[in-house]
Parts: structure tokens; sequence; C-alpha cells
């Protein structure tokens, strides 16, 4: 059965406002003027963050991918005392079957977007200001960026938000046993 | 989910406020006041109590953490003890993780588990009992306990009015040997009444039949330790000390943490006359089930080989207690007779 990715971005838009939310956040840590916030929509794209060209190529490197970082350490740390009562002892309350949901929506939504790739790649590639070591990290990192957004056809983004909510605490219980 | 990079307008001074002090460096004209405002666009709301709220869920949930964290790892290092047979810590561990979660099925079945590995068939009756209307679809377990659970075989004769009017009779009485045979002789499977005759054999002296009849369910079940720590036993008595030697071990594979059979081999080495490396055995034992008749039993007799007889006082009052608790100080008496010189230990 295909499931329709608006449906899917539907079902876990909390991990859509946290990317959103993230990219804003870079924004201001680097202070980065922001025109427009759009956390969460139902349309294509689902959510948006307009702002102005960074002064630093790096800073716009972070701004993209920065959702990558935030949703999946808050997806970890939201998911994490409910995997145990849930996965482990079967024995899980409401209130931690909504964190497990909130904790996969929130990892799957880790991946940059296409639009975020071709913004930073506009920034980073073209840009006469940036040094040559950023324009090399940059081709990895927008390739990645790409194999995400395909993955996302075959349930990559899923598997990855399952991995990091569930598999992830589930591994370091093990390590500490 | 999209991050857009606005162009740069070209207008003299700022493009918010005209302040002609616009902050260099930046393609889009703005003064630093501006974009400092610019750049702390407000957080909606809406997102602000949804953080609130997923906080607070997370604070509940967090607040059980370190309990279900600590019960997590002790449930993941008794999956680990069951690996390494080292059943007795696994039984430790899952006693805890079940004061806490009592209903949960895997936890009871693992139980069971190491219950019956480690030979304390009570314990794995009554779990099994309390099991017996839970269901769960793990059948790889499911499949694991009730593989264990056929031993329980073992320990029950098929026909209990068998097994009750045996129960009744005198073990001294000769009706006793004759009833224990004739059924034998007509239940040749009946796995525990041959384990009831090998014993019989033994604690008559018959220390040849006890070979012939415990060798061969050993040979059949080569699971059932109980008939392996008689036949261990048996050699034992025989003088055939690395026979033993080799039985024992071969439980300890089973159960790496069986201590009656860790005591059995202390008891070798103080037939063997090696009676420091066997108060050393004799501890270890002792270590792993301070409570257990034979680890008890074992260091008593191992301090009066090594003259600590204040030690072996203390321990020989312990089997005492221990045997008027059951009702069955054989035992004790056994120690006494040793320690008064009535009868030889080696």
């Amino acid at each position: 059965m295909l499931v329709p990715g608006i449906l899917i971005t539907m079902i876990t838009f909390p991990g859509v406002i946290v990317h959103e939310f993230a990219h804003q956040l870079f924004c201001r840590l680097f202070g980065v003027a922001i025109f427009e916030v759009k956390y969460f929509q139902v349309a294509n794209p689902a959510g948006y963050v307009i702002h102005e060209i960074p002064r630093k190529p790096l800073h716009q490197l972070m701004i993209s991918i920065g959702p990558f970082f935030v949703n999946t350490i808050l997806g970890f740390i939201i998911a994490f005392p409910a995997v145990i009562p849930v996965m482990q002892f079967k024995s899980g309350t409401f209130f931690d079957y909504i964190l497990l949901y909130l904790g996969v929506s929130i990892a799957m939504h880790a991946f940059p977007s296409l639009g975020d790739a071709q913004s930073m790649w506009q920034t980073l590639w073209h840009g006469k200001d940036t040094p040559v070591w950023l324009k090399i990290l940059a081709i990895p990192v927008a390739g990645l960026i790409m194999l995400g957004a395909l993955g996302s056809f075959f349930w990559l983004d899923l598997a990855y938000g399952v991995f990091i909510a569930i598999g992830v605490p589930k591994i370091i219980i093990a390590l500490c046993a | 989910m999209n991050e857009e990079v606005q162009p740069p307008v070209q207008r003299n001074g700022c493009h918010n406020c005209s302040n002609p002090e616009i902050e260099p460096g930046y393609l889009t004209p703005l003064c630093r006041e501006c974009r400092k405002k610019f750049s702390r666009y407000p957080v909606l709301n809406s997102v602000k109590w949804a953080a609130a709220g997923v906080a607070l869920l997370f604070l509940i949930s967090g607040y059980n953490l370190p309990r279900y964290f600590k019960a997590g790892v002790t449930y993941e290092k008794a999956l680990k003890a069951e690996k390494t047979h080292h059943y007795l810590s696994e039984k430790k561990l899952l006693k805890t993780v079940l004061q806490q979660f009592p209903d949960n099925f895997d936890a009871g079945a693992h139980y069971i588990i190491a219950s019956f590995n480690n030979d304390d068939l009570a314990d794995a009756d009554s779990m099994l009992a309390l099991m017996s209307n839970r269901k769960d679809d793990d059948n790889e377990l499911i499949d694991k306990v009730n593989k264990v659970t056929e031993g329980f075989r073992y320990f029950n004769p098929t026909d209990t009015a068998f097994a009750s009017s045996l129960r009744r009779m005198d073990k001294q009485s000769p009706a006793y040997e004759k009833t224990l045979e004739q059924y034998c002789s007509n239940h040749s499977e009946d796995v525990c009444a041959s384990f009831m005759r090998g014993a019989y054999a033994f604690d008559q002296g018959n220390y040849a039949k006890a070979d012939s009849v415990l060798s061969k369910i050993v040979q059949d079940h080569p699971d059932f330790r109980y008939a392996m720590l008689w036949l261990s036993n048996t050699y034992r008595e025989e003088k055939q000390y690395d026979k033993a030697i080799v039985v024992l071990n071969n439980i300890l594979q089973q159960n790496a943490e069986a201590s009656y059979a860790i005591a059995g081999l202390a008891k070798i080495m103080l037939k063997q006359k090696q009676d420091k490396a066997a108060l050393k055995k004799a501890m270890q034992a002792y270590e792993l089930e301070p409570g257990a008749r034979s680890t008890v039993y074992t260091l008593a007799l191992a301090n009066h080989f090594n003259n600590n007889i204040k030690e072996r006082d203390r321990f020989y009052q312990q089997v005492k207690a221990i045997g008027e608790a059951d009702g069955d100080l054989a035992p004790y008496n056994e120690l006494s007779d040793i320690f008064n010189g009535k009868t030889s230990y080696r």
C-alpha cells in the first residue's frame, strides 16, 4: 500500500514543527534575520523558514543541518523514558505511548529537506567568500541530504526515527548491563 | 520543510527603518538593531504551549526513568547471565525485576528457566502457576519454557498412586525396596522412579547398583542434573574421583553456578586430602548459596579437616538449624558421626 507523503507528514507534524524551530533557533544563534516562519501547513512544503543570506557560509551550513542535530537529540531524549516501560516491560501508560510517538515523529524529521540542501548549496558552492574546505565539506553533506531525501521514499526517515527513539535507548541499556 | 534564503534588496539605509548605519557584511541591508529584532522572530504561542505540554509529559515519564532504567539494565544483565548459564545470578536479578513488574510475561518466563536450571522446582512451579493465564506472542520464549519444564517429569513419578504409597512406607523396610523394584521393572520409562531406585541403592551403600542405574539415567537424560549429582556421589564413594569430577563439571557446564556441584568438587578434594583447596572450593560454593544445606554442610566438613574448629562448629550449627527447619536431620547426624570419629570420611 502506498501511503502519501503528505499523510505521513500530517501524522508526524510535531517533527515538522521541531524541524522548522531548529532552523529558527540556528538563525537566532547566528544573528541571521528571519522574515517568515511557517511551523506547519497541510501543503508542500509542510513548513519553512525564510531568512536572509548569512554573513558567514559556515552559518548557512549550520542553519541547514541544524534540524538534524536538534530533531535527533530531542527525539531521543523525549522517547527515552518511555522506551523501557513500553518496549521492554510492556507496561507503558498512555503518556508513555504519546512520548514514544513524539520521539519517533521528531527524530524522523531530522533529515534536512531538499529545499534545505538547495539553500545550502546555493550559498556555499556559489558563494564567493566560501573557503575551499567548506566547499569540499558541502559536497558530502549535500550528498547525504540528497540520499536522505531519496531514502524517504523507502521509509528511511521513519526507520531513522525508530532507530533514534527506540533503538538507541535499547542499545544504551544493553551496553550498561 | 524548507529554509529559504531571501535575496538582497537594493535600497539605501536599513531596509526596515531606513537607518543609514546598516550592518556591514550582509547582503540584506539592515541596521544592527533591526537584524537583532528580525533574528528574534517570535515563536508562536501555540508552539510554546505545545512544547510546555511535551515538557510536562517528559517530566511525568522522567520521574520514573531512574527506576525503569535500573530495572531495564537489571533485566538485560539477567538475560546475559542466562546466555552464560549463570542461572543463580539470573534468578536473583529477575527477582528484583519482577518485584517492579510482577505481570511481565518475559521476565516471568525467564524466571522459570532460571529457577528450573537452578534446580529450584518449587519456585519454577509457582511462577508457572502464576503465568498459566497470561498470553504472549513470543513463541521462541514459550518453546524454551516448555522445553525446560518438560524436565519436571524427572521429579514426579508418572503413577501418582505409586508415589503416594511409597511416601507412606518406611524407607528401611523390605517392602519399600520391593515396591520400588516392582514398579521400576514394569515402568522402565519412568525416569523419576528409576532415579529413586538409584538413590535408594546409594543410601543402602550398594554403589555398584547405584552406579549402573544412575549411569543409565544420565546417559539417556544428560540434563537430569540431580541424577548426575548422585552419580558423582556414587563415583566418589567408589573412589573413582576422575569420573566424579567429569560428571560434576558437566553439571557446571549446564549451570555454572550450581553450588552443589562446586560443593561436590570440594568433597572430592577432601577425599583426596587436598584440604586447603577443598576449603577454598567450599567457600566458593557457600558464597553462591549461603543458605543451601549442601554448601553449609561442605563448609563445615572442610573446616573440620582444616582444623578450624570454631568455624566448623558455626557451620555445623547452621546445618542443624536447616535440618530442624525442613525436618531432615540426617546430614547433621552424618556430620556428627564424622566429627566424633564414629565414621570415617576418608
